[in-house]
């Protein structure tokens, strides 16, 4: 991991939060094609740690320094090097499925309308599980929403992708068959994954780097074993 | 007795704090409408010369177009310019060709029904059938979270959401507007030839060598602004939903009622 180029380095960062609980410092370095789950108990406190990583929101303390790929994040400045999904993210109710994900790659015009096509069954394709993508998403499983939100996201070429609680509502067997393809992300398509809450199997199988956050600390993992007899005191 | 007077004053002070409040409010929400138009119809067209190939923004319209214009051509307005043709105008010739001459009656026919009456029922049908609806989906979209989706994804939501709402509104106005006034006044005609006399027909041939050039750049602009104003209060209203549901009802209500306000308005100040 050490050998992979550094994207987000977090000195001393606080999340701002309010009302403040006084969270702890964070302090870390989040390379690149790596596989990053921030874990706790408080979720909108791990959420905070999320979106001030991500950018969205400034830091109470500290600072967060961004690789310059991260910055200049090519031709098409307008179209974000981060990709951030909440957990209450949304399809466009008014499109379906296959309009949801190739209408933000036809805005920034990332390549011609076939292309874009092509790349949008090529990646819908990498997650099998017989869905209609015709229909609006109101008539569409949790899976299937969560993973084209997460297609429309990858469609825009981001270096970095935040899921706010990535497996909430799913099934025992949906939440393998999304770890797996989350794991495929960073391995085929070299996309750091940063995640919160994530089911503790999937943590074991893939995590690259751990990131405990509890009201008093905050620590970093690299390994699942330190991170596991940490846990077990 | 001089403590009713101070309940008087009191009363009246309130009154006049009141007006004070509703109109410095009624100012401040026409001077962010007017800078929400600005900033929609700047960075729409800026974003269209930038991706003159992006058909995108251009499909919206059109699909737009649909919903609001020609879905709404066949039913909604042919039934109203019979209505209107038959209740209104077939009257009103009979009524006029008693008290007044021709001219005066070919007058009344272009200069209040077809500039006048006519873009402003027009109006009032694309307020309640498309203005309400955008508010509404609009509205839903900002607490189901889409909007704040599409801006994380750099997805400018005026360009993408409302800027297509805004030609598409100003467009179908223009054309329904055409479209109701040229059958209605033409039906008034017909059902005047039936019930009165055959010989009012002849208003056909009149009616068209009457019509100025200066007044059809006037209706034309008056439906433009009618459409940009009626778009631009849905997407504003719908816009600022942010997390009850209970503000999609109260906000659309708002779109609606705005939207009829500066219709009105646009239309007296066209008179001055």
């Amino acid at each position: 991991m050490n050998d992979k180029a550094v994207l987000i380095q977090a000195v001393s960062t606080i999340p701002d939060l309010d009302p403040l609980p006084s969270p702890a410092p964070l302090t870390c370095e989040i390379s690149a094609a790596s596989l990053v789950c921030l874990l706790g108990q408080q979720f909108s406190v791990i959420n905070a740690y999320m979106q001030m990583l991500a950018g969205t929101n400034e830091p109470y303390a500290g600072s967060i320094n961004y690789a310059d790929s991260l910055l200049n994040s090519g031709d098409n400045n307008d179209c974000p090097a981060i990709a951030y999904l909440y957990h209450n993210s949304a399809l466009l109710s008014v499109l379906n499925g296959i309009d949801n994900v190739k209408m933000p790659a036809l805005y920034h015009q990332l390549a011609s309308t076939t292309q874009i096509d092509k790349e949008f069954h090529a990646l819908v394709g990498e997650l099998e599980y017989g869905a209609n993508h015709l229909i609006l998403p109101a008539f569409m499983s949790t899976l299937q929403k969560r993973h084209l939100l997460i297609v429309r996201a990858i469609m825009l070429k981001p270096r970095i992708l935040f899921i706010e609680n990535p497996f909430s509502s799913l099934d025992r067997d949906q939440v393998r068959v999304f770890g797996q393809y989350l794991s495929g992300l960073v391995k085929n398509k070299n996309i750091t994954v940063i995640t919160s809450n994530a089911n503790l199997d999937f943590v074991r199988s893939y995590a690259d780097q751990m990131i405990y956050i509890t009201a008093a600390n905050v620590h970093v993992f690299n390994h699942w074993e330190t991170f596991s007899d940490y846990i077990n005191g | 007795m001089k403590a009713t007077n101070v309940n008087y004053v009191s009363y009246a002070w309130q009154l006049v704090d009141l007006i004070g409040q509703t109109t410095t409010q009624f100012i401040i929400n026409v001077v962010e409408l007017v800078f929400f138009i600005i900033t929609v119809l700047r960075r729409g067209f800026s974003f269209i010369r930038k991706n003159k190939q992006n058909a995108l923004i251009k499909n919206a319209v059109v699909r737009e177009i649909i919903f609001d214009g020609i879905d709404s051509l066949m039913p909604t307005t042919l039934v109203m310019s019979i209505i209107i043709g038959f209740s209104i105008i077939a009257q009103l010739i009979m009524v006029l060709q008693a008290l007044g001459s021709e001219t005066e009656v070919v007058n009344i026919l272009i200069s209040f029904v077809a500039l006048e009456l006519c873009p402003l029922i027009t109006a009032i049908v694309i307020i309640c059938r498309g203005g309400s609806a955008l508010a509404i989906v609009i509205g839903n979209m900002s607490i189901n979270q889409e909007v704040k989706g599409l801006e994380l994804l750099g997805i400018d939501v005026l360009v993408y959401l409302a800027f297509p709402s805004l030609l598409s509104k100003a467009i179908s106005q223009i054309s329904l507007s055409v479209y109701f006034a040229t059958l209605s006044v033409a039906l008034g005609i017909f059902f005047s030839a039936i019930f009165d006399s055959p010989s009012n027909l002849k208003y056909f041939a009149i009616l068209i060598d009457s019509i100025e050039p200066m007044e059809l750049l006037y209706f034309l602009i008056k439906n433009i602004l009618f459409g940009i104003i009626i778009g631009a209060n849905a997407c504003y209203h719908g816009l600022h939903v942010s997390q009850s549901v209970t503000e999609v009802p109260q906000r659309t209500q708002k779109a609606i009622m705005h939207s009829m306000l500066s219709v009105f308005v646009i239309n007296a100040l066209f008179m001055l």
